[in-house]
């Protein structure tokens, strides 16, 4: 059997980062953007829920998207998660 | 966009200011002694009350806007948001980032669920290097309120909230006076 | 929790979306009443509001809180009410405001008041510069001063067009009762 190439298209890559955003619990994901070279670099902007902390819930999506990637995709990317709103009580 | 005859005065045949006195027709002010005299600024006085009549039922009628129109402004309000305004998260994976109107937006709420005050203005500052920030607020207070007590009591709301909710740690937090209210 | 305009303001120029929404909330129906009064058009009046509205959330840094909040909008929107006026093809004279009952004109709602669709026609019958300046004395409450600032125009002027547009409109109802 010969070589398998798997490629994946940009937006494929971006739809799989902002499932795994969305397993994170409460978040509403808004935007996710792969820019992909020099060095692929995931861009996620989420929504989250009254009284969660943005710190930890961001780092738990960045976790969630990074373990994603590398299973699904192969690569490892840099991901980076904006907090663009928190809902307020 | 100047008209003919913008600045003429026009006067009664009293020699009176016409709208000076229609002026005060309207403003439901008593003719004074000329005026009660006068058979012009009375006919002045009868024509202003009885247009007021109509016009004032004109100004209290209910026109109401439809609400499409301010859903399709907050739309595109929401549409657009300044998402390159933002403070950075601490992660072991690379640091996340955090809308700053956002982040002003939740300190502010925790303000004003305190008694007595209400935020205005929140600026967060990250000097660096690190994510640790100064925070600037100015607070309207309730007239009476015990302001060092309070200001001392933002100031700790201020500090947890901005640990707990944004995971933000705060070097200094500045708070300004800047108004009073009354009940 | 009821916050005053200014708070409201500088948490808007701040980026705070809910802010402007209370603003707008709170001023839309005294804005759009005026600007149906002085277009005499429901649908240009909604486009002016509309407008005004964004122009207000794009430019608000350029609000700098030395007159009132109100009179800042309700020179936003007065502006884009003359523009949809200077838009219109001249109309002549005798045929200005014959449209009483547009769809969606406040006349509509008061065909019952004979005198208040009689007020409405002859106020649109106003020339647009005295008609403007009346709207915002007599039916939004400003101040000659306030006008002043919102039109452009110099306070004796403002009171010298509202004067001209009163004893037109008191003689159009003096004959209409008649």
């Amino acid at each position: 059997m010969g070589d398998v190439t798997l490629h994946v298209t940009d937006t494929a890559v971006a739809s799989m980062a902002a499932a795994a955003a969305r397993a994170v619990p409460g978040v509403v994901v808004l935007s996710a953007e792969l820019a992909p070279d020099p060095e692929p670099f995931v861009r996620v902007a989420i929504m989250i829920p009254t009284g969660d902390n943005c710190r930890d819930i961001a780092a738990a999506v960045q976790r969630s998207v990074t373990r994603t990637l590398a299973e699904q995709w192969g690569r490892s990317a840099t991901v980076e998660v904006t907090v663009a709103e928190v809902a307020l009580p | 966009m100047a008209a003919v005859g913008d600045g003429a005065i026009e006067l009664l045949v009293c020699g009176r200011d016409a709208a000076l006195v229609w002026d005060r027709a309207e403003a439901g002010r008593p003719p004074d002694e000329h005026e009660r005299s006068c058979p012009y600024c009375t006919a002045a006085y009868a024509e202003a009350a009885r247009l007021d009549v109509a016009v004032h039922r004109m100004a209290v009628e209910p026109v109401d806007p439809p609400p499409s129109v301010l859903a399709s402004v907050m739309g595109a309000v929401r549409a657009a948001p300044r998402l390159a305004d933002t403070l950075l998260l601490d992660s072991p994976l690379g640091p996340n980032r955090l809308a700053r109107p956002a982040a002003a937006a939740v300190l502010r709420a925790a303000v004003d669920a305190m008694d007595g005050m209400r935020a205005r203005s929140c600026r967060i500052e990250q000097p660096g290097p690190g994510t640790t920030a100064d925070v600037t607020l100015t607070v309207a207070a309730r007239f009476g309120l015990d302001l060092a007590g309070a200001t001392a009591r933002v100031r700790q709301t201020v500090f947890a909230a901005s640990e707990q909710v944004l995971g933000v740690p705060l070097r200094r937090v500045d708070i300004e006076v800047v108004d009073l209210w009354e009940t | 929790m009821s916050l005053d305009d200014l708070t409201l303001v500088v948490r808007a120029q701040e980026g705070d979306v809910r802010a402007f929404e209370a603003l707008a909330r709170r001023h839309e129906a005294a804005l759009y009443r005026t600007a149906v009064r002085v277009t005499g058009d429901g649908a240009e009046a909604e486009d002016a509001l509309q407008e005004a509205l964004l122009d207000a959330w794009r430019h608000l840094d350029g609000f700098r809180g030395d007159a009132a909040f109100s009179t800042w909008m309700y020179r936003l929107v007065t502006n884009r009410c003359v523009a949809a006026l200077r838009r219109r093809r001249p109309v002549p004279a005798a045929d200005a405001g014959a449209d009483v009952a547009a769809a969606d004109s406040p006349e509509r709602t008061a065909l019952f008041d004979l005198e208040l669709a009689a007020l409405g026609r002859a106020v649109q019958d106003l020339p647009d510069d005295l008609r403007v300046c009346w709207v915002l004395r007599e039916l939004a409450g400003l101040g000659y001063g306030d006008i002043a600032t919102i039109t452009g125009v110099k306070e004796t002027a403002v009171r010298g067009r509202i004067h001209r547009a009163r004893v037109r409109l008191a003689g159009v109802m003096r004959a209409w009762q008649q």
